[in-house]
């Protein structure tokens, strides 16, 4: 399939131009592209879920903030350096992941949804009691990352490598018989029912995957920030990847990415005029509701679909 | 149970819903091989059966035996890999995939490969899944959305789902509901083929007696939740009761 090899070769060509950037733009820029890869794979993570099988968590930021605690509490306490902790990280909030979707799979749609909020905000309280371990709501703060972390440049290449990582990883899961099994669950779950699919383990290993992703990505976090605060539990912090998701496009793979580069812009852009900068975050995703509900890459990719690869 | 040329034995079945008794008390035999066509008047209960064999609704008394195996209860999925494929009588497809990824999925998923995360799915088991696009006739049709299909190829490609799923027994419900007569003769021949060629056994519900008498060669009459006859085509077409009941319908 030629069509298929172009739609290979663009994300290579794409990353090679990231390695590039990295040569050439000062700290500055570069801090702000680890901060897009980073929200990026947070919004991916959900996106497999959500876009790929109709499950609307409000509750992602449970994972993500879990993570990036996880990492906190690993630097701090044992010593350990950050590659070992993140991966340590994503091993825990597997497991959190687990209980959690065990839990709030039981129900479906909006109360799951509910479900997912309840549990995250529970994580949330905790987090921000329990001051003797988390820190409470001052969080954790400077924490040691081997200096060579702390280069931003080093930095930039660690995220680009991991988030590329994750990403390809995402992608194969989506291609393979369980991530078509996932968009035939998110089409019309009660069919895979009598093709034999059990929908309730399927759907639980999705949500474990999302949550590990969503966990790399909070772990990413702290070696760029070097703390952890309750914040990234909140529930406000599960809006940010539903929007970026909803602003790239749903059910697209690259619009995750697309969604957290935009809205890191407007956050720069228009927060820098005004507080009141999510007013028009909402305002621009009423338009993109109204006028293309396919997201902003959604809409690119639908023009340019002729030229790439059929996969979805 | 004893005898091995029976696919299927129903024992006193019953199911209610509140003071509604859907299914009640149906004693039913398909043999190997069979093509049955199920009828009956509005609310008879055969989708209600249909609905009960595999195990949408727990049966509240009864067994039925598939294979010489009690499956009476057991949960859907596993029912649907004992080797029962059922069709519905509203089309219920996956809208947003391809024609030919439907038929695909439900090849990979009977057979275990729904939690495979590595190997690409569209290379999978290309050839026999096309193998079931001919069958069904929707080849040309395989790389569109099947949301966008015509109603008629959505409910030919419900059979071909049902096909994927290696079937002892293929449950359809209403197959021909909703299509022109032109589309009704395609299905019913397809239906025919999938018997003859095949050799797989088939229970179907047809609203149109006349589309059931051609095609079966069995029928079951059912009515207020039980099996009211059972016989060959002309058995039933000369049977005075059966005619009071449609007749009593139609009034």
């Amino acid at each position: 399939m030629k069509s298929g090899k172009i739609g290979t070769f663009l994300p290579l060509l794409f990353l090679v131009f990231l390695f590039l950037l990295g040569q050439i733009l000062p700290n500055y820029y570069l801090r702000i592209i680890i901060e897009m890869a980073i929200l990026g794979l947070f919004a991916q993570s959900l996106n497999l879920i959500m876009g790929y099988g109709g499950m609307i968590s409000f509750g992602h930021a449970a994972f993500y903030g879990f993570g990036a605690y996880a990492v906190a509490i690993l630097l701090r306490d044992t010593g350990m350096s950050l590659v070992p902790a993140i991966l340590t990280g994503t091993v825990l909030t597997g497991v959190l992941g687990f209980i959690v979707g065990a839990i709030c799979l039981r129900a479906a749609k909006l109360y799951f949804a509910i479900l997912t909020m309840a549990i995250s905000q529970l994580l949330f309280v905790l987090v921000y009691q329990w001051y003797s371990f988390t820190g409470g709501d001052n969080g954790i703060h400077g924490l040691n990352v081997s200096p060579w972390m702390t280069d931003p440049q080093n930095y930039y290449y660690f995220v680009l490598a991991v988030v590329g990582l994750c990403f390809f990883a995402i992608r194969v899961i989506l291609n393979s018989p369980f991530g078509y099994t996932l968009r035939a669950l998110r089409d019309n779950a009660e069919r895979t029912v009598f093709l034999g699919a059990n929908v309730w383990s399927q759907k639980l290993i999705a949500f474990i995957f999302a949550a590990m992703f969503a966990g790399i990505a909070g772990g990413l976090y702290v070696g760029y920030d070097h703390m952890a605060y309750p914040l990234l539990v909140h529930w406000s912090k599960s809006a940010e990847p539903i929007l970026m998701v909803i602003l790239g496009g749903i059910n697209s793979f690259w619009g995750a990415l697309v969604g957290a580069v935009l809205f890191v812009i407007m956050e720069m852009v228009i927060g820098k005029i005004t507080t009141y900068w999510l007013f028009f975050l909402g305002a621009t995703i009423l338009i993109l509701v109204m006028f293309f509900p396919k997201g902003i890459w959604g809409y690119v990719e639908d023009k340019l679909a002729p030229f790439l690869s059929k996969e979805r | 149970m004893a005898n091995n040329n029976n696919l299927l034995e129903i024992k006193d079945l019953k199911l209610s819903f509140g003071n509604v008794r859907a299914v009640d008390g149906v004693n039913l035999t398909v043999k190997k091989g069979d093509l049955t066509g199920v009828i009956g008047p509005n609310g008879a209960g055969k989708t209600s059966l249909f609905n009960v064999i595999t195990g949408y609704y727990p049966p509240d008394q009864g067994s039925i035996f598939f294979n010489g195996h009690e499956i009476g209860g057991s949960p859907s999925h596993k029912i649907a890999r004992s080797g029962i494929a059922r069709s519905f009588q509203i089309t219920n497809i996956f809208p947003t995939l391809t024609t030919f990824e439907n038929v695909q999925i439900a090849y990979l998923v009977i057979r275990g490969k729904s939690f495979n995360t590595v190997s690409g799915f569209r290379k999978l088991d290309r050839d026999s899944v096309e193998e079931i696009m001919e069958t069904v006739g929707l080849k040309e049709k395989a790389n569109t959305l099947a949301g966008f299909l015509s109603h008629g190829d959505q409910r030919t490609l419900e059979i071909g789902i049902t096909l994927a799923c290696k079937p002892k027994l293929l449950l359809l419900d209403e197959p021909t509901s909703g299509m022109s007569s032109w589309e009704t003769n395609m299905v019913t021949d397809l239906i025919e083929k999938i018997s003859r060629e095949m050799g797989i056994t088939i229970m179907f519900v047809e609203h149109d007696m006349k589309v059931a008498f051609s095609v079966a060669r069995n029928i079951v009459v059912m009515h207020q939740g039980q099996v009211f006859a059972q016989g060959t085509p002309e058995d039933i077409r000369s049977n005075q009761e059966v005619r009071k009941i449609y007749l009593g319908e139609e009034e």
